[in-house]
């Protein structure tokens, strides 16, 4: 019983943990490779210690281009913790009664409000953000004198940045649809069918409309803020304007999160 | 000394009302709540704990407005009527979270739980998780988790249901101790039976309205309309049948001589009984039980709904 419990944590975990291992692993292996291999491209006629820059810089380029990818690689893995741990929240509470009981104790809506909000966030966190934090402190450590934490500081933020908006629209979406569907099925199928639905809607509305009905997409809109936000310059997006995607994915966030606490601030105590 | 006071209290849902006039004062010990399915009194219960706002009049509880009032909510203990819990959770685990959000370190969290479960006698299968319980067990819990914080005021809707015959033994026992030791239950339930071996002091709410609040037997002699019963078992049963139908208070007498017993229906129940006692000690009928039929909460609710 408690494995089938934990069943679900462990595939939704230990593909991401996986993957950071050997990830952090490739990175550690950049570094110590670092002194042994000289690139032709950079050192073959400099001095030493142009050498040695020049070494250091292409690491740090392709530690911090591992970074970006891999963290923009786990959004999927984010939003699947996410809208399994988070779609029975409410749900479940009205089916079962449980908010009878919170709602007895010393505990405001907005409180349960957050609480359950903050526990989704931490779970798609610990997918989302908790990679790029190990491999960022592994490239750290690995880096001679700490020159990659020194340099390179600003990528935490920016993926920092990164996560808090994306899992901000998720938990809202996954909240949301908790709060309107009668199961956990039920919410779990709404989250996944908004996001297909998102993106139908951009490709057909795309091409054919407005370049900038793309932005009707989350994904599309996400691409184009992960492009802002890491500077990937001629990186491929479908959404050319960072405001626009920018507009979208906070509305919908806004949205998202306002349905939630209306419905929880009118939930009849009462069936 | 009035713990809860309700004035013209009302509450609707939309275009429903789920209670309509309620004006009532409960005071210290065991007050039973009843009344058919739609009186109103869940709207009542969740009125009280603070869970719904009143859509019109007021109500204090221990002084103090109820609705969303954090502080009042460490003294009252609610068990809602459904399961309400999470299935996953042991016994311990499910009380213990709802102390740890009442507010209590985890530690003596812990401490009060295993407290509460062993005051509801909950001994077995504590560390199993509650959707192996039987219907009985989560029962307990709920009260279990009622009473940890040790609140002033209880609020049990339905406590009895599902316990098997030993277990509303010791609900009833607990509460009865509960209320020895000084708190305020207030007691909703349908099966009168089981509130009338809790409390003579009820309140009856019929259609989000107060029927009638006191003592059981009060309240029944307020029904005047209404003639009393009594069921006499008696070796001469006719000719005490045919003595007591002189009596002016007495309407009507139904003879069974085959069991030796006759029920009649009086207008003055006192007057009659102290005839009776007169007659008796007069000529002996063999007179061996002699009982109301309509002093208990099931008949006076019968005519109240009326």
């Amino acid at each position: 019983m408690a494995l089938k419990r934990k069943l679900p944590l462990l595939l939704l975990y230990i593909v991401p943990a996986i993957a950071t291992c050997v990830v952090s692993f490739l990175v550690y292996l950049k570094f110590a490779a670092e002194e042994a291999v000289i690139p032709e491209a950079f050192g073959g006629q400099m001095g030493f210690a142009a050498q040695m820059i020049a070494r250091q810089a292409t690491t740090h380029l392709e530690a911090r281009m591992q970074i970006i990818t891999f963290h923009a690689n786990m959004n999927m893995f984010s939003l699947l913790c996410v809208a399994w741990y988070g779609s029975g929240l409410f749900c479940d509470d009205r089916r079962s009664g449980a908010f009878q009981l919170y709602f007895s104790r010393p505990l405001s809506r907005m409180n349960y409000f957050l609480g359950k909000a903050l526990c989704v966030g931490f779970f798609g966190m610990l997918v989302s953000f908790g990679p790029a934090v190990v491999i960022f402190i592994v490239a750290s450590l690995a880096s001679p004198e700490w020159a990659f934490f020194k340099q390179e500081w600003d990528i935490l933020l920016r993926a920092l940045a990164f996560s808090v908006t994306w899992l901000a629209l998720v938990c809202g979406l996954t909240l949301f649809a908790s709060s309107m569907a009668s199961r956990k099925s039920f919410a779990l199928l709404g989250v996944f069918c908004f996001m297909g639905f998102s993106v139908a809607v951009a490709q057909v509305l795309g091409p054919f409309v407005d370049s900038r009905l793309y932005a009707t997409s989350i994904l599309f809109d996400m691409q184009a803020i992960a492009h802002q936000i890491f500077e990937r310059e001629g990186s491929w997006r479908m959404v050319q304007e960072p405001w626009l995607a920018w507009t979208v994915i906070w509305s919908f966030t806004g949205l998202f999160f306002s349905g939630a606490a209306l419905r929880l601030a009118r939930l009849r105590i009462v069936e | 000394m009035s713990l809860l006071v309700a004035q013209e209290l009302g509450r609707r849902y939309g275009q429903v009302a789920g209670l309509t006039d309620l004006s009532v004062t409960i005071g210290p010990g065991v007050t039973g709540l009843i009344g058919p399915n739609g009186a109103g009194k869940p709207t009542f219960l969740k009125l009280i704990v603070g869970e719904l706002r009143p859509s019109r009049g007021s109500l204090s509880v221990l002084g103090e407005k109820p609705f969303a009032n954090r502080e009042l909510f460490r003294r009252i203990g609610f068990a809602p009527q459904q399961d309400a819990f999470y299935g996953h959770l042991n016994a311990v685990g499910m009380v213990q979270l709802l102390l740890r959000l009442s507010g209590y370190s985890t530690h003596e969290a812990k401490q009060r739980a295993g407290k509460a479960l062993d005051r509801v006698r909950l001994e077995e299968g504590r560390e199993r998780p509650i959707k192996t319980y039987s219907k009985g067990m989560r029962q307990r819990v709920k009260l279990a988790q009622a009473i940890a914080h040790d609140p002033e005021l209880l609020v049990l809707d339905e406590p009895l249901t599902g316990l098997d015959p030993l277990g509303r033994r010791d609900v009833l026992r607990l509460l009865q101790e509960l209320a020895d030791d000084g708190k305020t239950i207030l007691v909703s339930s349908h099966v009168l039976h089981e509130v009338e071996s809790l409390t003579s002091d009820i309140l009856l709410i019929h259609r989000g309205r107060l029927l009638a609040q006191g003592q059981v037997r009060d309240i029944r002699k307020l029904l005047s309309q209404y003639p009393s019963r009594v069921a006499i078992t008696a070796r001469r049963s006719r000719d005490l049948g045919q003595a007591l139908l002189s009596f002016d208070e007495v309407r009507a007498c139904r003879i069974d001589p085959v069991r030796s017993s006759l029920e009649l229906e009086t207008v003055d129940l006192d007057r009659f009984l102290a005839r009776m006692a007169e007659i008796c000690a007069a000529e002996s009928y063999g007179v061996s039980l002699m009982k109301s039929m309509d002093e208990g909460l099931e008949a006076v609710f019968d005519y109240l709904v009326e």
